[in-house]
């Protein structure tokens, strides 16, 4: 039974292999038509998987990006150079020929100016943080114990001193601290009253401390109740009551 | 290797042609082939219109990829493979096969070994082609293709089993309709 299925399957196998139709007519220009769709496909360019405006639109925004980099280098290398003095000397002479050449006897002026460029110093641009405004804290600040203590001779020097008007008898030692003795005129220095008065000026000044607050509103402490609540002042609840 | 000439240019010189893009060459090869790899398609077909299509696909293939024959075997086996692979792909999507049981493939036996000779080639494609496409393609794969059915399970996806069982149910369908065009009488229901 297999044989005669060999045969069956042999037999049909050589009908098909020698077998041969003829393709409609026309079938030839399909093909070929196909083909030629398929080279002008092969031929355009890839399409670019970004579109067009895609594109611009970076372009664009990469232009801007550079400028302002640019920008901010020129910027940021004036600032550097701003402490540098300007080697600014331009003296470079404008020649200025006559357009119209004329007979005339005067001879040809031709100036000679140098042009004086004023010195410009560019403005510093700076950025800067802005400040973060901080809560306000006491300051505590200590003024240190001064102590002056000034020689009479020193006084006697300063023309700036009073000398009180006295008599000349009235000339002895006293307690004063701004004792200072009396001086004839007519005898000078020569004067054989024996001046043992000694100014002494002891200036003293106590230490102060003193706390100085920055803050311009007194403090209030907001004390949490017991209740995790806080206490924003008493209600006066009086009147209520008497209703 | 081959001395094939067509029209005063060798095999050679055709595939050269072809694959420089030359239509004049394309041209050639295609009378060459045209009614060998048409007869193919319309076995693979189920319609005449579909081996239309089937052969218009299968020599866009060949001219696209003619550069990679290195020679090995005979040009026409090649273009023949790909007219067969392009048939495969076409009809592998619509094909929904399934195993059968021997009992169902072996309902008819086969008796009159002449009953091929007296039917014409014309008929015998008739008859291929009004198989489903499942049955049609593998019988044609192993009868008239020469493939084992493990290479058809490859191609086709499916289990070497099923392919038996396939090849099976499509020869049952073809005596069948061999019988009942009046053909051939030797055919008889076992049991």
């Amino acid at each position: 039974m297999d044989q005669k299925m060999k045969n069956f399957d042999r037999g049909i196998e050589q009908m098909m292999n020698e077998s041969a139709v003829a393709p409609p007519f026309g079938m030839w220009n399909r093909i070929s038509a196909q083909l030629d769709a398929e080279v002008a496909v092969a031929a355009k360019p890839a399409a670019s998987p970004v579109p067009q405006r895609s594109l611009t639109g970076m372009v664009i925004g990469a232009l801007i990006i550079g400028a302002s980099l640019v920008t901010a280098y020129v910027v940021n290398s004036t600032d550097n150079n701003n402490n540098r003095p300007s080697a600014i000397t331009a003296t470079a002479p404008v020649v200025v020929a006559p357009a119209i050449a004329t007979p005339v006897t005067t001879p040809a002026i031709s100036q000679q100016q140098p042009v004086l460029v004023s010195e410009v110093k560019p403005t510093a641009i700076r950025s800067s943080k802005p400040k973060t405004i901080a809560k306000p804290v006491e300051e505590k600040v200590t003024i240190a114990e001064e102590t002056a203590s000034v020689s009479a001779t020193h006084y006697a020097n300063d023309i700036d001193l009073l000398i009180p008007v006295m008599p000349v008898s009235a000339n002895t030692a006293t307690n004063d601290t701004y004792f200072f003795p009396a001086v004839d005129s007519y005898t000078g220095e020569g004067n054989k009253t024996e001046n043992k008065a000694i100014a002494k000026v002891v200036k003293t000044e106590k230490a102060v401390e003193r706390e100085v607050t920055t803050s311009s509103e007194p403090r209030i402490k907001f004390r949490p109740k017991k209740h995790n609540k806080h206490s924003y002042g008493k209600i006066n609840r009086t009147s209520y009551r008497k209703r | 290797m081959s001395s094939i000439v067509f029209q005063g240019n060798t095999e050679e010189q055709i595939r050269q042609g072809c694959a420089q893009g030359d239509r004049r060459f394309q041209e050639m090869l295609y009378n060459m082939f045209s009614a060998k790899m048409f007869a193919v398609c319309l076995r693979y077909a189920n319609e005449y219109n579909s081996a239309q299509d089937l052969l218009q696909e299968g020599f866009v293939k060949v001219f696209k990829n003619i550069e990679k024959f290195r020679g090995e075997g005979s040009f026409e086996g090649w273009v023949r493979r790909i007219f067969v692979n392009t048939a495969i792909e076409h009809y592998r999507k619509q094909v929904n096969l399934y195993a059968l049981h021997d009992s169902e493939a072996r309902g008819y036996e086969y008796y009159e070994e002449n009953a091929l000779e007296t039917l014409k080639q014309e008929d015998i494609m008739r008859m291929i082609q009004k198989l489903s496409d499942g049955y049609r393609t593998v019988f044609n794969l192993y009868v008239v293709e020469g493939f084992s059915h493990k290479e058809i399970g490859d191609m086709m996806g499916i289990s070497e089993g099923t392919s038996k069982s396939q090849l099976a149910r499509a020869r049952y369908l073809l005596q069948k309709m061999i019988t009942e065009s009046g053909a051939v009488t030797g055919y008889s229901q076992n049991g």
